[in-house]
């Protein structure tokens, strides 16, 4: 078995950074750092942290549900598939600053892409 | 076998098991949503006893200071004794002296009852006879016995208004020490920048005084902001600290400066980003505490400049909902 995205990347201690990384990106782009303004920044950083070991295959419990409750309320806001197309960019983005290769990246995307209809809050894809 | 103490709750922890499956079997329900020691629903803390490096891994250093740790990944190898986030403590304390600074504050010393284990930054909740509550920052550094705390002043205030007419022998209950603003002597060379408007001032004197007493040696830069620099307080006891301490540098600033003051015009916010800018950001450790619009966007742009999100503490002072209530 070949060492998973999240090890690759230096597994638990270097998830901190990570989501640095990617929560600067997400808060400087303009198609999505709207959804952020009035968010706990610490809490929000838990939930990408959570986000990140997730689609990179590290250790979590991921249930469609709280995805959906998390993002009820953006979609109500007009959260749309415009905006998960940017945040998987900025995935893919943050992963080539830390070293990931293309391919893995696709990958990244691709688990990132099965929780779309949950963070769209609808049901699966026709 | 290790036993888990929780409220009047004792659990044998069985090979293996983690503290929220231990409690889980026991009947006991307790907040968790990832259980795989990411998404921290699931934080409690340790009153007793050592929890095991991998199930704090994650926990900012000011929560691992203060024994918070995660549930779902807490495998105990020794007896423990642990409460929720959400267990507080109370006292009674003594009003002991008042004393009316610049800027419509006033600095009130406690005595309490029994004393109170706090770390200098945090903050207590003061609860009057008839239950109205306000939260406020304590002056002090870690240990004092007297506390210190900075209130600032509001005419039709409920509390503040009826603090400024207490006398030594007013007796009030203190609930707490809450908050995670406080220094955490991991690297004494760091770069420190504590950032306060008003009373915000409160916790950050703490905090230098705290980081002075422990031997930090980086440079610690504390900028103290007003409206009116007629309303900056304390100036007298900041300037004999930095005359004291070659690394600690104290600026204060206005945005409508009498005439003839050493009060620089420069916002905050921009002498802020100005020192962080110059400073090693990926080491900086940053302390805002004040007005809630201006902490909060400046935690986002000292963020967006750099500075690690976990390096950046911030109290941000909301007022009281029915702050003109006659009470």
């Amino acid at each position: 078995m070949s060492k998973s995205i999240y090890e690759q990347i230096g597994g638990a201690p270097a998830m901190d950074a990570a989501v640095d990384l990617f929560y600067r990106k997400v808060l400087s782009d303009e198609r999505v750092s709207g959804f952020f303004d009035d968010v706990d920044m610490e809490r929000q950083a838990a939930k990408q942290k959570g986000f990140l070991t997730m689609v990179t295959g590290g250790p979590n419990n991921y249930t469609g549900r709280n995805m959906r409750d998390a993002h009820a309320k953006l979609v109500a806001r007009g959260l749309n598939d415009s905006h998960v197309d940017a945040i998987i960019e900025l995935l893919g983005q943050t992963l080539a600053e830390l070293g990931v290769g293309e391919e893995q990246i696709k990958q990244v995307a691709a688990l990132a892409e099965s929780v779309r209809d949950d963070v769209l809050c609808r049901d699966a894809a026709n | 076998m290790p036993t888990l103490r929780y409220g009047e709750h004792t659990l044998n922890v069985e090979d293996g098991k983690t503290v929220l499956e231990t409690l889980e079997s026991a009947g006991i329900d307790y907040p968790n949503s990832c259980r795989a020691g990411t998404c921290q629903s699931c934080m409690m803390r340790v009153v007793t006893g050592d929890v095991p490096d991998d199930a704090n891994r994650g926990v900012n250093e000011s929560k691992r200071e203060l024994g918070y740790f995660l549930a779902c990944v807490c495998r105990p190898t020794t007896d423990l004794e642990v409460v929720g986030t959400d267990a507080s403590t109370s006292t009674a304390a003594t009003v002991v002296g008042l004393r009316r600074c610049p800027g419509d504050v006033l600095e009130i010393r406690l005595r309490c009852a029994r004393p109170l284990d706090f770390r200098g930054g945090q903050f207590v909740t003061l609860v009057r006879s008839d239950g109205l509550a306000r939260p406020y920052s304590l002056a002090n550094p870690t240990g004092a016995t007297e506390l210190e705390l900075h209130v600032r002043h509001y005419p039709n205030g409920a509390m503040s208004n009826w603090l400024a007419q207490a006398t030594p022998g007013t007796e009030l209950e203190l609930r707490g020490p809450y908050g995670e603003c406080f220094y955490v002597a991991d690297d004494l060379d760091r770069p420190l920048l504590l950032v306060g408007t008003g009373t915000g001032l409160a916790p950050l004197y703490a905090i230098v005084q705290d980081a002075l007493a422990a031997g930090h040696r980086g440079p610690i830069t504390l900028l103290h902001g007003a409206r009116h620099s007629a309303a900056l307080y304390h100036r007298e006891e900041l300037a004999t600290l930095a005359a004291n301490h070659p690394n600690l540098e104290v600026v204060a600033s206005a945005l409508e400066v009498e005439k003839g003051d050493d009060v620089d015009n420069t916002p905050i916010d921009t002498l802020a980003l100005a020192r962080a800018n110059t400073a090693d950001r990926s080491n900086l450790r940053v302390f805002l505490c004040g007005d809630p619009a201006l902490i909060r966007g400046l935690r986002r742009r000292l963020f967006l400049a750099g500075v690690p999100l976990r390096a950046i503490a911030a109290d941000a002072f909301v007022p009281a909902a029915s702050r003109n209530s006659a009470q």
